[in-house]
């Protein structure tokens, strides 16, 4: 059983962790933030085991995690100005670079739940009813935060909208 | 290609920036510390009981789609005589207590215009229409497409409205008029769905006429997320919620207004006009006039749980829809709760600006007493959700005695079977309470 557990981390750590990374926007955090889960994902891992329910569950519980961990730690772990800052400073030499530090930054700024929305919907390619399943929350209350969501992100980076995408992310 | 497949694709490069590393050794060790800690703190004993406190709670109701209750309000006045709750289902015929039951779900009636003074909800509520809308098996028809996230609508609007079976009409006097008159919960589906309450009259021969929204269905500051309804006197008492903006949407503010029909429309005459705005001190909040909401990670594995709840002077009573696992409230119980003690301060990995909030939680039923401390903290001018803290029943101890925040940790003296202690709690980076 404790193979199979080390394993399953081994496995699946790549994926969280990208997927980790949008939620959080920081190397350290992300890695943090899937070890949590990880771990937690332990303490139930019998039961996960002979239920296959493991992926699903340690995929649940860092969504999760994400928005009760970033309503309790300062907004500076991440120095959002920091990247703004950085975008625009790299914008006229490496174009796609800024386009990239200015979604992520631009992600940081959705409240936890539309980032988590987002992330579901547009990175793991989840329908809303997966994703809706995923949060807890209804299907309605999914298309709601898609939409808010999007409609800031195409505020915050109006860029993303102008150009078609091979010309701008490398 | 589309802005979405952009962010698809901008999502899939953004999240190459990471670096994969092997985090099997960190989580050996993470498994390790959470084993050493937990027995540190509870005994050894029933490891299991917060295994799955991470994914949080009960299912909330849906968003936007109201759940009229046939309880009673829970704060500030006497129970009200509540109006009677009919089902919808099937055909129009005599009812109990002389009342017709209407089959509001397969039925005419004209929709009011939607209110558009709040910019915000204007931009999502556009698409909602006005005007007859023919209900057929509790939905109306959509009549035009909908704009894709991409306001303004169509003039009009045409989104099809939608009367679940679930939310039953409340029937009650609401004009002063002869005749019988009706609440309807009812949603506008569009991007996302809008719930609002209107109020009827049914005339001769099930003749509907619309008396109006008896409140906006989103009103300024950030609108409700779920309310209940009764009747007490021709006022309709609604209980409005607000859902936590973190992931889980449960309750964690609620607030009670009346509205009365006056004047051709409903009007508001009592409680309070909107939301309170974001909290610039949590020293400003007057917690023993608030509201809580008992949702958190963990909080319904104590016995000292419920709803949201409105305190006034410290005090409320309240009949809970949400049951937890901690032996608490049962289904049909009334609860009352008191806010004992409220400590403040700053709280290491927790937040700069926390609340530990020290509770007993009557059951009135057979007056069993439970007690709790829960921390909640100030993060973007709002509380976090509770975190319990220590609980009767959950960690072996029969009774709190106070609570001070001291030197970033929470400072509990507890009753336990060998007298009082006084017990140290820290808060991990993942915002759980342990035992130091």
């Amino acid at each position: 059983m404790v193979d199979e557990f080390d394993s399953f981390v081994r496995d699946r750590t790549p994926a969280l962790l990208r997927a980790a990374y949008l939620l959080t926007g920081d190397q350290h955090l992300a890695e943090d933030l899937v070890q949590s889960a990880l771990v937690r994902t332990h303490r139930s891992w019998r039961r996960l085991y002979r239920t296959d329910n493991a992926e699903a569950y340690t995929r649940r519980t860092m969504y999760h995690l994400q928005v009760s961990w970033w309503r309790r730690r300062p907004h500076s772990s991440v120095d959002l100005d920091a990247i703004g800052g950085r975008a625009a400073a790299v914008a006229d030499h490496a174009p796609a670079t800024a386009l990239r530090l200015s979604l992520r930054a631009a992600l940081l700024k959705l409240a936890p739940r539309q980032r988590a929305v987002i992330v579901l919907r547009f990175f793991e390619d989840l329908t809303e009813a997966e994703t809706a399943e995923v949060l807890d929350v209804t299907v309605g209350t999914v298309k709601s935060q898609t939409a808010k969501a999007l409609a800031r992100l195409r505020t915050l980076a109006p860029e993303l909208g102008e150009t078609p995408l091979e010309g701008r992310i490398s | 290609m589309t802005d979405n497949d952009v962010l698809r694709a901008g999502l899939a490069e953004l999240a190459e920036d990471v670096t994969i590393v092997d985090l099997r050794e960190r989580v050996r060790a993470g498994v390790r510390r959470q084993t050493a800690l937990r027995n540190a703190a509870i005994g050894g004993t029933a490891a299991v009981a917060t295994a799955a406190a991470v994914v949080v709670g009960t299912l909330p109701r849906s968003v936007g789609a109201p759940a009229p209750n046939t309880g009673t309000p829970s704060v500030g006045t006497s129970a009200p005589s509540v109006a009677t709750s009919t089902p919808s289902l099937g055909t129009s015929a005599p009812n109990r207590g002389g009342i017709r039951a209407v089959d509001f779900r397969n039925a005419t009636f004209e929709i009011p215009p939607w209110p558009t003074d709040d910019p915000l909800w204007r931009d999502f509520t556009s698409f909602c229409g006005s005007g007859p809308r023919q209900f057929v098996g509790g939905e109306s028809a959509q009549t035009s497409p909908e704009p894709n996230y991409s306001p303004p609508a169509p003039p009009g609007g045409g989104a099809p409205y939608r009367i679940p079976s679930r939310n039953q009409p409340i029937y009650a006097e609401l004009d002063g008029q002869p005749g019988e008159d009706a609440l309807v919960p009812i949603s506008c589906v569009t991007t996302g769905a809008f719930g609002a309450l209107l109020g009827l009259t049914i005339g001769p021969a099930d003749g509907l006429n619309t008396l109006g929204w008896v409140f906006p269905p989103y009103s300024g500051n950030g609108g409700y997320d779920e309310f209940d309804v009764a009747v007490e006197d021709r006022d309709v008492v609604v209980q409005l919620r607000r859902s936590d903006e973190g992931m889980t949407s449960n309750p964690r503010f609620e607030q009670v207004r009346r509205y009365r029909f006056v004047d051709g429309a409903f009007r508001q005459v009592g409680g309070p006009t909107e939301f309170p705005g974001p909290i610039g001190s949590i020293s400003d909040v007057d917690f023993r006039n608030y509201s809580v909401g008992f949702y958190g990670p963990g909080v319904h594995e104590g016995a000292c749980n419920g709803d949201a709840i409105v305190l006034t002077n410290g005090v409320a009573e309240d009949t809970p829809n949400i049951f937890g696992s901690g032996g608490g409230p049962r289904p049909g119980d009334r609860m009352r709760y008191e806010l004992r003690q409220v400590s403040l301060g700053k709280v290491e990995s927790f937040g700069d600006q926390s609340a530990i909030l020290t509770f007993t939680c009557t059951r009135l039923t057979d007056n069993a007493v439970f007690e709790a401390v829960f921390a909640t903290a100030l993060w973007d001018g709002q509380l976090a959700l509770l975190t319990p803290i220590v609980a009767t029943d959950l960690d072996g101890i029969r009774g709190v005695v106070n609570t001070r925040v001291e030197n970033g940790s929470v400072v509990v003296t507890v009753r336990t079977a060998a007298g009082e202690q006084v017990w140290r709690y820290g808060s991990d980076a993942m915002g759980q309470f342990t035992r130091r």
